[in-house]
């Protein structure tokens, strides 16, 4: 039996309930190398901003038990430069292509959705206010309801693209947050962003961080992850891309069940290049085994304890 | 692990002419421990001893299928026909798992990665400097310099005689071989940049260029030597990383990019670099 893996969301036709989790696949080029990147329903592109951006200093990563913090800081070429050097690569993969964006007030979001709107070949628009590791990089909107709905009414009327809020763990209402994006508009949301840490080096007495502190991905944050999209995806009508510490198909199949539409493999990607086709051929193979003929009938069918 | 694509594979389903996949599953074949801490490892490994060049390294997985780790960046020490070699200080999990695998283990890596040492730099005579477990690349750098026919003067420093390692590999490659250790248990007592600095003081000699290797702040001296006697300088620099590929922007060194300066991968446009165009500190 051939299962049906293909799944439409905010009008993204995927193959594949497979993208790939902003700023842990750069623009696709890197993994292209290990795997065929037409297999993967989406690619996500790492965040882009208006201006480009320097990141923070290093060290801007510490390993820590089955995950790893971050503090990058957006670092990117800016709109311009990925528009001419990335865009036409990421187009010619033939796969959907999703754009996260991010900026320090509204109007970023805007010009930069704007300014998106006009090239060809962009599926979606995620935007990014989730980002911790820096002071303006778009989570300022996404610890508040009402500047949440604010950023996402006013991108909205400025493009006809999808748009897909993506979320921040760090908040004590998470879905709070997802009601007000999908009430301004939002056609999809993503989650979750890393969740806020500090390793310290004993030693030295000094963060492991340049910045002090920055964001936990990795399996360490999985059932963190698997429970607010549960609990989202109860208060949001829209599909659910899920993520967070995926790393093989019945991971995936965990968020599915938990009521995600698609998920996106991160960190994973770091440890197994191969990561991302590795999940699309787990979920096919739990679908053989399961006797699941289309992936979207696993969507939140989840039984009752 | 992963159905349908071939692990090692050199040509695969991919839209790119130059597709090389890099990911391998090696037999590890001799393990030696060389000092208290340090482990030498010998892999067989054709596709990856065919393409490696001295200074890039391997991206090793380490802790087996079930658990997630980050992978271990490890320089290419040397190339032995087929064979790669490894040096592995025991610092963590990471680098004690690697160390203690049994002969005859598979293991999975992907390389050769980075840019490596340019040894057209070289001229007829070069320095090589190596401090501690730094010295790791600089095996294969000297042998590749030989293969050239402009051998290279390898000066190295440790804490203590007993740190030092593989001496007379490295005499077998290098034109001559000078050590200095912090307490004077061998050779100059003293740091390694001082026994530098004579020999470029010493005027018989032409130096063409300086490769270095170890920790930051040895680095950050070589090439202040280095830029005092106007000799071009190359080092290669340390620094965590994640995906070793290029994709994460978690190994960063603060560079000089077309006269502005910026933050670049040390994984990709390194690990070595012109000191010419690196900035040192934050």
């Amino acid at each position: 039996m051939s299962v049906d893996l293909s799944i439409e969301i905010a009008g993204i036709k995927m193959s594949a309930p497979v993208t790939t989790a902003s700023g842990t696949f750069a623009s696709g080029r890197e993994y292209g190398d290990f795997i065929d990147l037409s297999e993967l329903g989406a690619i996500t592109a790492k965040t882009i901003t208006f201006e480009p951006r320097e990141g923070n200093p290093p060290p801007r990563m510490s390993e820590t038990p089955s995950g790893m913090l971050n503090s990058i800081g957006l670092q990117n070429p800016g709109v311009d430069e990925f528009v001419e050097k990335d865009l036409p690569f990421l187009r010619d993969t033939g796969v959907p292509i999703i754009l996260s964006i991010a900026g320090t007030r509204v109007e970023e979001y805007a010009i930069l959705a704007s300014r998106l709107s006009r090239e060809e070949g962009i599926a979606a628009l995620e935007l990014n206010i989730s980002c911790p590791n820096v002071k303006e990089g778009g989570v300022q909107f996404g610890v508040s309801s009402h500047l949440t709905a604010e950023l996402v009414e006013e991108v909205r009327s400025l493009t006809d693209l999808p748009l897909i809020a993506k979320l921040t763990p760090n908040v004590s209402s998470i879905t709070d947050i997802a009601v007000a994006a999908v009430g301004a508009g939002a056609d999809a949301i993503s989650l979750i962003n890393t969740v806020s840490g500090m390793a310290i080096d004993i030693e030295r007495r000094i963060p492991r961080l340049a910045v002090g502190s920055g964001g936990l991905s990795g399996p360490a944050i999985r059932p963190i992850a698997v429970k607010m999209v549960h609990d989202v995806s109860k208060a949001v009508e829209v599909p659910i891309i899920g993520m967070g510490g995926i790393r093989t198909g019945e991971d995936a199949i965990e968020f599915i069940l938990a009521g995600a539409s698609a998920v996106a493999v991160g960190t994973s990607n770091f440890s197994d290049p191969m990561a991302t086709a590795g999940v699309v051929e787990g979920i096919r193979q739990y679908c053989d085994r399961h006797n699941v003929s289309k992936i979207t009938d696993l969507i939140g069918d989840l039984n009752p304890r | 692990m992963l159905a349908g694509l071939p692990r090692g594979a050199t040509k695969g389903p991919c839209w790119e002419p130059e597709f090389v996949n890099r990911l391998h599953q090696v037999e590890l074949i001799e393990s030696t421990a060389v000092t208290a801490d340090v482990t030498r490892l010998v892999f067989s490994a054709p596709e990856v001893a065919k393409l490696a060049r001295p200074g890039q390294f391997l991206h090793v997985k380490v802790g087996g299928e079930d658990a997630f780790y980050l992978r271990r960046p490890i320089s290419i020490h040397d190339v032995i026909e087929d064979r790669m070699v490894l040096l592995v200080r025991r610092v963590g999990y990471g680098t004690n798992w690697l160390a203690d695998r049994p002969v005859g283990s598979a293991i999975d890596l992907i390389g050769p990665l980075g840019t490596g040492f340019d040894s057209t730099l070289a001229g007829a005579q070069s320095l090589v400097v190596g401090g501690g477990i730094g010295c790791g690349p600089l095996l294969y750098l000297l042998r590749s310099l030989k293969v050239r026919e402009t051998p290279g003067t390898y000066i190295v420093g440790g804490r203590h005689a007993a740190d030092l390692f593989s001496i007379e590999d490295f005499s077998s490659v290098a034109k001559d071989v000078l050590i200095a250790t912090d307490d004077g248990s061998q050779g100059h007592k003293g740091l390694v940049t001082e026994l530098l600095a004579s020999e470029l003081n010493d005027t018989s000699r032409k130096y063409e260029a300086i490769f270095a290797c170890g920790p930051e702040p040895m680095l950050k001296a070589v090439s202040a030597i280095a830029a005092e006697h106007g000799i071009p300088c190359e080092v290669s620099v340390e620094a965590l990383m994640a995906c070793g590929i290029g994709v994460c922007l978690s190994c960063v060194h603060k560079a000089q990019v077309d006269g502005s300066t910026e933050y670049v991968r040390v994984c990709k446009e390194g690990p070595v670099f012109n000191t010419r165009s690196l900035v040192w500190g934050n």
